[in-house]
């Protein structure tokens, strides 16, 4: 019955084409919507995903990267006499006032790693190098905000907090999510911009030795540091992300509106299934009479479902995907990762399956005597 | 083949009950080429529904092939109908998108017979009613009179020991009307299959071996083609 169930539906390309649509309508805006989602969470966490550490601590009930309270530096000696931790850095983050040369001011988000290790530090550089932080002064700044900085060129000086700043190198695309501009550069530098005191930092980033278990070593950091929080990376990437979905409603924004898609794509999709079925209900009537089962008749049905969801599933994810090529930017991230296309395509496929068992209700209750009744 | 006594069947709607058919005894014998003949509301059209096991009555025995149609579950007569019934409806209900060939196969593919099968057989009858070019064209574009031998192809695909033809010609030229009858009237004979037709068209009458008229859901007569065709 699979030949019949899609040369009938060819035969009405009408509302094939409504259907079909219904559905790469959906899956677009899942694809969309996910990968927006995707794309502005994931840089709520650049600095931990990115930074190379494998543990983080920071302040007890620290809950997110960006926003920071001082720990005194005098405890990093405890987490380096942790056995399994092959180094631990005094990181900063904290915000400074950057003065622009044309007399106005623009809010940064100073970020200073040790220039020897560099967890935490910049990558990706578009001009200059790591290396280069390490010259008097030195800030990185990304490209994509350089123009609210004024567009400095490399050499150029600024000033934070009254403090000289001078750009020695750009990083491309290092954009975060409260899209205040980040500034890199060294920890002592970091505390000297921010006027952060010495014997003060944001978080101990570590390395484990490899070969030993990062449990046991966050274990043994716990015990020595009671009053901090301790992280695995990937744990506080999680408590970020988190942070920003529930804090912010993010989650129930973009939840919400997939869903109302999805709603559209299958009201769309059910309507056009229906009507099908429905400018179409003596025919299942005639084929219930020469001995078509319910099944076999939901058979067809779901059997045209499908069918609308590959072909929705293809023009969807083209559309989604030539969306992503022609929009999403380091700024505005469209994420259109495998995960999500598997996921859109679940629905999609669940969507099409659920609105054909709708009509099926209606196919269900014709009495095949109304064909031999006129 | 069929032994039917005293069936009968009402319409309710809301307080009104309407008697359809009341008390009709009927034989019909295998390879029987039958006419049920009557003006409207005489209760053809519910009497060939019974007999086709897509209604069941509310009184009298009916035996189909053997089989006590009124004990039936609704499943239970959806497979009896698929395995034992051909139909040939008034609007062909032919399926749109499919070629002549592949709606001539469709009982069989609700049997689950193979593909290869089927359009042997569908072939094989198509050219049988005259189609035998035609087995490749989508039914859409065929003529009128050409849908209707498709529908009776159909009916007959499944070797079916009954066939029920309900208004066969009604959507048909004189010509056309005739020349369908003949064929299904030629088909059943060749094949030992009894035939069932109501109909309102008097000018196929000749082609039956008998005829029962029907008035206000009582069959009042019944006639051999010599005295009809007269």
């Amino acid at each position: 019955m699979t030949a019949f169930a899609i040369k009938t539906l060819l035969a009405d390309p009408r509302k094939l084409l409504i259907a079909i649509l219904g559905v790469a309508f959906s899956l677009v805006l899942v694809n969309v919507q996910g990968g927006l989602f995707i794309g502005m969470i994931r840089k709520s966490t650049l600095l931990i995903d990115y930074g190379g550490a494998d543990v983080w601590v920071g302040h007890r009930g620290v809950q997110n990267a960006d926003i920071t309270a001082d720990i005194p530096v005098a405890w990093l000696h405890r987490i380096r006499a942790v056995d399994g931790v092959e180094r631990a850095d005094a990181y900063v983050v904290a915000m400074g006032m950057l003065e622009l040369r044309d007399g106005t001011f623009e809010g940064v988000l100073v970020v200073g790693s040790d220039p020897v290790s560099r967890l935490g530090g910049a990558w990706s550089f578009a001009e200059g190098n790591a290396d280069r932080l390490q010259f008097p002064d030195a800030i990185s700044i990304d490209r994509l905000d350089s123009p609210r900085l004024g567009d400095p060129a490399i050499g150029d000086l600024l000033e934070i907090n009254g403090n000289r700043a001078r750009v020695m190198a750009k990083t491309d695309g290092i954009v975060g999510f409260i899209t205040t501009p980040y500034v890199f550069t060294t920890t002592a530098r970091a505390r000297q911009f921010t006027n952060t005191p010495p014997r003060r930092c944001s978080y101990f980033l570590a390395k484990v030795k490899p070969g030993h278990p990062i449990d046991e070593v966050i274990a043994q950091i716990r015990a020595r540091l009671p009053h901090a929080d301790v992280y695995a990376t990937d744990d506080f990437s999680w408590a970020t992300r988190m942070y920003w979905i529930v804090r912010t409603g993010l989650g129930v924004s973009f939840g919400s509106s997939t869903f109302l898609g999805l709603l559209v794509g299958l009201v769309m999709v059910a309507q056009s299934l229906y009507s099908f079925v429905v400018d179409h209900l003596e025919n299942f009537a005639a084929l219930k009479a020469i001995g078509a089962t319910d099944r076999q008749i939901g058979g067809i049905l779901f059997g045209q479902g499908l069918i609308i969801a590959v072909i929705g599933c293809v023009i969807g994810h083209a559309t989604s995907w030539l969306i992503w090529a022609l929009v999403s930017t380091p700024k505005l991230t469209i994420a259109f990762t495998p995960a999500l296309m598997i996921a859109a395509t679940i629905l999609a496929v669940m969507l099409c399956v659920v609105s054909s068992l709708i009509p099926l209700g209606r196919i269900r209750r014709v009495d095949p005597v109304s064909v031999l009744q006129g | 083949m069929i032994h039917a006594a005293g069936i009968c069947k009402s319409y309710r709607n809301g307080p009104v009950v309407t008697p359809v058919l009341q008390g009709i005894d009927l034989e019909v014998q295998t390879g029987e080429f039958l006419f049920l003949l009557g003006p409207s509301g005489s209760g053809k059209s519910t009497l060939l529904s019974i007999l086709g096991c897509v209604l069941t009555p509310d009184a009298g025995a009916l035996d189909v092939l053997g089989y006590h149609v009124p004990e039936m579950s609704a499943a239970e007569l959806t497979l009896f109908r698929r395995d034992h019934l051909g139909f040939v409806f008034q609007r062909f209900h032919l399926f749109r998108g499919l070629t002549a060939a592949e709606n001539a196969r469709v009982p069989l593919d609700i049997r689950g017979i193979d593909k290869r099968t089927g359009i042997r057989r569908a072939k094989g009858l198509l050219d049988a009613v005259g189609l035998g070019d035609k087995v490749d064209t989508e039914v859409g574009r065929l003529s009128i009179g050409q849908r209707q031998r498709v529908a009776v192809a159909r009916a007959l695909v499944g070797d079916p020991p009954l066939v029920l033809a309900d208004e066969p010609t009604a959507s048909l030229d004189a010509e056309s009307g005739q020349q369908t009858v003949e064929l299904l009237r030629r088909l059943a004979k060749e094949r030992q299959t009894t035939v069932i037709v109501v109909t309102h068209d008097s000018r196929i009458l000749p082609y039956a071996d008998r005829v029962l008229h029907l008035e206000a859901g009582n069959l009042v007569g019944e006639e051999t083609p010599t005295t009809t065709s007269g």
